[in-house]
């Protein structure tokens, strides 16, 4: 996927937004059952174009490589493809990842003629799992059509996809299906218990499942690379141990997991003018202001939310990663996933290396939803960690009717 | 403006025993036990010596 947001040493040497995620609107033709964002209708007082063209100008002076649109859904901006065209014409890389439920024949076009270099497209599953997950059906056969659209007006094509309990057991036919289907890149994440997803707490994977999916991404790896797609782990996928080298190792082998990047290299944007760190923490906590009350250098230089991983230490950690062998450089694994489950960053249950160190101990842990999220966009709710036995007889309650702010649809065509 | 300083990881090696990552400069490996600087020089040790190896049978090759 995208060249240009990836960074070196020397970009690492300083901190400049060099890879933006930038939400331009919440409305969504889709309803996740794992939506952080809780997308649907549209923020109040989003952004006008006069405002984002303004936002691409200021990313573009900061040193921004690469722009990621997303949503909601992108494409139900009236306005998405001036916005694309703008990015573009500043010298950066337009990018944009999107469900695809209506991404029609036109809007390819549209988007290409503006500059749009390449699409991330959501797979979550095979055509029941998917259409459960993104909440209307028929979302899967217009998930692989925008595949083929794409790929057929020159856009280069990837696809994302979450992994939860129940997309799990399907990864490797997706896989097939995907080639199949035209896609040359495969991002890969956890479920994070975000939004709508602390809802749907079955949904999540137990961290001691990473013993078994770990091995499982190996295998699709090695067959991905040999058919020509490439899988890149997503931030939340990790870390070290016998496979870190597959995901991360790069072209010499020498590439590792290297901590959040958060604030560092990486901003994100609400379509409303707020500004994190990374698109996808949780906006209660980690907004650094608003665009329109601030410049973003002055949101970027000052604000403490955007700093918070420039500054963490080891003594920021807690858990097993506060002692791991590997806590001066990983700082913890991913803030968004941790934060979502506990409040803070700094303790990751969510790491290979962590349930192998604990398997070989005869232990493992698992998380337990203890309060309810209050029902706003990227909010949190608030989850227990338990140790125990690795052998423990605990039932593992499998989803079975998803919870997402509105129930199953057929075809959704009428948009605002 | 001036730049605001970012935070350069350290790169990892992998252990010559084990393949696990390991910080550079480790001694004693935390993964296998093994002790680095003695595994890297018979790594070294055993490239050198079939480096010669193949020398020396692509000089009996040329003169056969
Ligand atoms: S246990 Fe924590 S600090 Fe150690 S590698 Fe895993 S996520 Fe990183
Ligand atoms: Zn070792």
């Amino acid at each position: 996927m995208g060249e240009k947001r990836y960074v070196d040493d020397r970009d690492l040497s300083v901190c400049k937004p060099i890879y933006a995620v930038w939400e331009i609107t919440l409305k969504c033709d889709l309803s996740c059952a794992h939506c952080g964002s809780r997308a649907g209708s549209a923020r109040v007082e989003e952004l006008s174009t006069a405002e984002c063209l303004d936002i691409v100008r200021q990313l573009a002076a900061m040193g921004c490589r690469e722009v990621t649109i997303i949503g909601g859904e992108a494409y139900l901006r009236k306005d998405w493809t001036t916005i694309i065209k703008a990015i573009r014409d500043a010298g950066m890389d337009a990018s944009m990842t999107t469900g695809g439920k209506n991404l029609t024949e036109k809007r390819v076009v549209d988007a290409a003629r503006a500059g749009l270099q390449q699409v991330s497209v959501s797979v979550d599953g095979l055509e029941d799992v998917h259409d459960q997950i993104r909440g209307v059906s028929g979302s899967y056969a217009a998930a692989m059509r925008s595949i083929a659209l794409l790929k057929q007006h020159g856009i280069k094509v990837g696809v994302n996809s979450q992994i939860n309990a129940l997309s799990m057991p399907q990864l490797p036919e997706i896989m097939e299906r995907i080639i199949a289907a035209g896609a040359v890149g495969w991002q890969l994440q956890l479920t994070v218990a975000m939004g709508n997803a602390v809802e749907n707490p079955e949904l999540l994977l137990q961290p001691y499942e990473l013993l078994t999916l770990m091995p499982t991404l190996a295998e699709l790896y090695d067959s991905g690379t040999a058919r020509g797609l490439t899988i890149v782990p997503g931030n939340n996928i990790g870390y070290f141990g016998p496979y870190e080298r597959l995901w991360r190792g790069g072209p010499d082998g020498q590439g590792h997991w290297i901590g959040c990047n958060a604030g560092q290299n990486t901003i994100g944007l609400e379509a409303d003018g707020t500004i994190k760190g990374c698109p996808s923490l949780p906006t209660a906590e980690y907004s650094g202001g608003n665009i329109r009350d601030l410049s973003l250098e002055e949101i970027w230089r000052h604000s403490a939310a955007l700093r918070f991983a420039r500054e963490r230490t080891v003594d920021d950690l807690s858990g097993h990663c506060r002692t791991c062998y590997y806590a001066d450089l990983c700082r913890g694994g991913c803030s968004w996933t941790t934060h979502a489950l506990f409040g803070k960053p700094g303790n990751n249950p969510y790491c290979h290396y962590r349930a192998l160190q604990l398997e070989k101990r005869g232990l493992r842990e698992r998380v337990v939803k203890v309060k309810d999220a209050p029902g706003l966009p990227f909010d949190r709710g608030e989850f227990a960690l338990v140790e125990e036995a690795i052998d423990a007889e605990v039932s593992r309650p499998m989803p079975q009717e998803l919870r997402s702010p509105r129930s199953v649809r057929s075809a959704l065509t009428v948009l605002p | 403006m001036t730049d605001i300083p970012g935070r350069v990881p350290p790169r990892l090696e992998l252990c010559p025993r084990c393949s696990e990552h390991i910080y550079a400069g480790t001694n004693l490996c935390p993964h296998c036990g093994g002790e680095v600087p003695a595994l890297l020089a018979a790594r070294e040790e055993a490239i050198a010596e079939a480096l010669d190896a193949l020398q020396r049978l692509e000089a009996a090759l040329a003169l056969s």
